[in-house]
């Protein structure tokens, strides 16, 4: 009787059209009321507009399997231990090496990856050229290079590439890297200047700097493809939700120039 | 047939039904799906490592990610925000053919992105819950609000959302 006599609530109707009251309960009072059926309609259109709205936002599911997330408990914890003493190891080499290096200038040029047995960093040092090169010229290993930047660092890619990109992440440290992810291995070193010598190369690279560096321009060949002056960054790449910009290497891939700016 | 083996088998069919709707879920939530990607995995690593199942493991899901998510926000203080997202003056670089497709694309998802992020996070997650096919029941669980008050919740989200998305509009006009 109740439900013939009173209107239905934003609760009512919200339970109808969402599956979890079902018609019967309010039949009754929709035959006798138009306003409320009205109500019923409109609130179905808007629920409907809303649905199609929102899958404006989806981007396709990724490929993951159940036997990848099945991870034991007392298998997790060590496996993390050993990253994060793997890290701090290589963050204690790399600052240990800077200070001897050059502490005036504040700028290290130390090679850290694609070292060859038998061949010697100081020989690369004295030329300001990491080591990475092979006998070929391959750029087929991962390579890079760690180092502590002045007050403003230019990274140059001599060449736009048809393909890779470059992963810009901003870190809570001192030490800024370029490493090469099955690209270039031969990078040249001054204060203020790193140089990926990329040439007929394919692949990417991930670039890791100082939040404290206030000044920052990536070139690729002519091309001004990412500065940070101060808080404010212009870039042709996109940022992803957690603070890191993918660049294209490819001129075709560019996205129009964005402006973004650090908190 | 030993416990693990049947929790085993029980989690890879609640993985196989679950994992992409709670991947869209934390997509559209967050803006991010490599980030989406991260946590729904973390979620199900999590209930995998619980070892039993909960009385509603969707929701137990849902509000697991959500609390994931909102640590990695609390974390990121030095996140870089978007600033400003406007067509610049200056294209570096001959876009591809396909751009136009993209950009359609992407400036309907920056716009329904917008209007959302206008909402408390609170009436996001009833929307994106609710259009993810969660019962009231889930969605209680997920956001900790009574059951009882959940079609009340949404339907006040809906019309927010409605009406932003229209304030948006004329004002784009």
């Amino acid at each position: 009787l109740r439900r013939v006599a009173v209107h239905l609530s934003e609760h009512d109707i919200g339970s109808l059209l969402h599956g979890e009251a079902t018609l019967p309960m309010f039949v009754d009072h929709l035959a006798a009321c138009a306003d409320c059926t009205q109500k019923v309609r409109a609130a179905r259109v808007a629920d409907r507009i809303t649905g199609e709205r929102l899958a404006f936002l989806d981007h396709s599911v990724p490929q993951v399997s159940a036997r990848s997330v099945m991870i034991p408990p007392k298998q997790q914890w060590p496996l993390r231990q050993i990253a994060a003493g793997v890290t701090l190891l290589f963050l204690a080499v790399g600052a240990a090496s800077a200070l001897p290096g050059s502490p005036f200038h504040g700028v290290l040029v130390r090679a850290v990856a694609a070292l060859r047995p038998h061949e010697s960093s100081n020989a690369a040092l004295s030329k300001g050229v990491a080591p990475g090169h092979d006998a070929g010229g391959r750029p087929d290993t991962n390579s890079g290079v760690l180092f502590v930047p002045d007050s403003s660092l230019d990274v140059v890619f001599r060449q736009v590439q048809d393909s890779g990109t470059i992963r810009v992440t901003f870190v809570n440290e001192s030490l800024a890297s370029v490493n090469s992810l099955g690209g270039s291995r031969s990078f040249d070193l001054g204060q203020r200047q790193v140089v990926a010598n990329n040439a007929a190369s394919s692949g990417s690279y991930s670039i890791s700097i100082p939040v404290t560096l206030r000044r920052v321009v990536i070139r690729i060949g002519p091309d001004t493809v990412f500065t940070r002056a101060g808080a404010d960054i212009m870039t042709v790449g996109r940022m992803d939700g957690r603070g890191s910009f993918t660049l294209p290497l490819s001129a075709a891939e560019r996205k129009s120039l964005t402006t973004y700016r650090i908190h | 047939m030993p416990s693990r083996v049947l929790f085993d088998r029980a989690f890879e069919k609640m993985f196989e039904q679950q994992f992409a709707s709670l991947f869209r879920y934390m997509d559209r939530l967050s803006g991010d799906p490599d980030l989406a990607a991260d946590i729904a995995q973390e979620a199900f690593v999590r209930l995998y490592q619980r070892g039993a199942f909960p009385d509603d493991s969707r929701g137990w899901l849902a509000a697991v990610a959500g609390n994931l998510l909102r640590d990695h926000h609390r974390s990121s203080r030095r996140r870089l925000e978007l600033l400003a997202s406007q067509p610049a003056e200056l294209t570096m670089g001959a876009p591809p053919l396909s751009a136009e497709v993209e950009m359609l694309r992407d400036e309907r998802r920056a716009a329904v992105r917008t209007v959302l992020g206008q909402l408390p996070v609170r009436d996001q997650q009833l929307l994106l819950l609710r259009h993810e096919g969660y019962s009231y029941r889930e969605i209680g669980t997920t956001l900790d609000i009574a059951e009882t008050s959940v079609g009340t919740l949404l339907m006040r989200a809906s019309a927010a959302f409605a009406a932003a998305f229209e304030e948006g509009r004329r004002a784009s006009l």
